[in-house]
C-alpha cells in the first residue's frame, strides 16, 4: 500500500514537470484534487458513521487531537524560538 | 478557513447519511476509496510537478532559510512524541504520523484511513484542522512570544496558502516567501513521513 501510495505521487511528479506549460491541464487537476479530496472525506464520514465505536468515542478523540495539535505547535515554535539566532542573525527578538 | 469548514462539513454529511442507513454500500469498500486516493496522490504529484513558482521561489530565498521546514519537522515531532505520553490509546508512531500532517487534513486524515483505519485517520482530520485553526487564531501571540519565525512553523504546510495572509501580517511581508517555500516542501514532505511511520 505505502509504495503504491508513493509511486502513484512519484508519477504524478513526474508528469506534472512534463506539462509545466499546459496551464489549463495543471488548472484542471488542482480542481480535481479538491473534489477527490471531498469525496474521500465524505467516505471517511460515511465510514465513522457505520462505526458505533468511533462515534462513542468522538468526544475522547476530540481531546486527543486536541493535545496532539498542541503539541506539534509548541514543538515546532518551541525549536524555531532556540535556533532563530542563528538563522537571523541580524533580527533579533523585539521584547 | 473556508475550506477547512467544507472538509469539515464532508465529514460531518458523510457521517448524517451513513448513519441514517442512506449511503450505498458501495462507498464504504475499502477498494474504491483506495482507487480515489491514488488518482488523489497522482494529481497531487501533478499539482507540485507542475508548479512554475518553486524554482523563482529558490532563487530569492536565503540559503539559511532552507532550513526552516526542517526546524518545523523536528520541532513537530519532538513536541508531539513528548505530548503522546499523555494521550492514551494511541501509539508514538501513531500519534508522529498524525503530527507529521502538519496541517495538511485532508491528504494526511485520507492517507492514514487507508493505511490503518478510520480511528486514526479521524484523529488526523481533527488535529490538522486544529492546528489550521490555532494558527489563525494564535499567531499574533506566537509571534510576539516566540519570535517571527514562529507562525510559519506552527503553519506548517498550510503556511503555504490558508495561513499565508495571518502569517504576512503577524511576521512582515518580507517573510512571504519563506512562508510559502516553508509551506511547500512541508506539504510534499506529508506523504513520505506518514507511509515511513506507519
Amino acid at each position: 500500500m505505502n509504495l503504491i501510495i508513493l509511486l502513484c505521487l512519484l508519477l504524478g511528479i513526474g508528469l506534472g514537470v512534463l506539462l509545466r506549460e499546459r496551464r489549463a491541464l495543471i488548472k484542471w487537476s488542482g480542481r480535481a484534487t479538491t473534489w477527490s479530496v471531498y469525496l474521500l472525506v465524505f467516505c471517511l464520514g460515511g465510514a465513522v458513521g457505520a462505526n458505533r465505536t468511533i462515534l462513542d468515542n468522538l468526544g475522547r478523540m476530540g481531546w486527543q487531537a486536541v493535545l496532539i495539535c498542541i503539541g506539534g505547535i509548541l514543538g515546532s515554535v518551541c525549536l524555531v524560538r532556540l535556533v532563530s539566532p542563528y538563522l537571523l542573525p541580524s533580527v533579533t527578538h523585539e521584547e | 478557513m473556508k475550506s477547512s469548514l467544507a472538509i469539515l462539513g464532508c465529514l460531518v454529511t458523510g457521517i448524517l447519511v451513513s448513519a441514517a442507513h442512506l449511503l450505498p454500500a458501495f462507498l464504504l469498500r475499502s477498494e474504491v476509496a483506495a482507487g480515489v486516493l491514488f488518482v488523489l496522490l497522482f494529481l497531487v504529484g501533478v499539482g507540485i510537478g507542475g508548479n512554475r513558482e518553486m524554482r523563482e521561489l529558490l532563487r530569492r530565498l536565503d540559503p539559511r532559510m532552507a532550513l526552516v521546514p526542517l526546524v518545523a519537522v523536528i520541532g513537530t515531532m519532538l513536541g508531539v512524541g513528548i505530548i503522546s505520553i499523555a494521550v492514551p490509546g494511541v501509539r508514538l508512531r501513531e500519534a508522529l504520523a498524525v503530527g507529521a500532517g502538519f496541517g495538511y487534513y485532508s491528504l494526511s486524515s485520507i492517507l492514514i484511513t487507508q493505511i490503518r483505519g478510520e480511528t486514526l485517520g479521524v484523529l488526523a482530520l481533527l488535529a490538522n484542522v486544529l492546528r489550521e485553526l490555532a494558527t489563525l487564531v494564535a499567531s499574533p501571540l506566537l509571534a510576539r512570544y516566540f519570535g517571527r519565525l514562529a507562525p510559519i512553523v506552527s503553519g506548517g504546510a498550510t503556511a503555504t496558502d490558508t495561513t499565508l495572509p495571518i502569517i504576512v501580517q503577524c511576521a512582515g511581508a518580507e517573510y512571504a516567501v519563506l512562508a510559502v517555500f516553508s509551506g511547500m516542501v512541508l506539504s510534499l514532505l506529508v506523504p513520505f513521513l506518514i507511509t515511513f511511520l506507519l
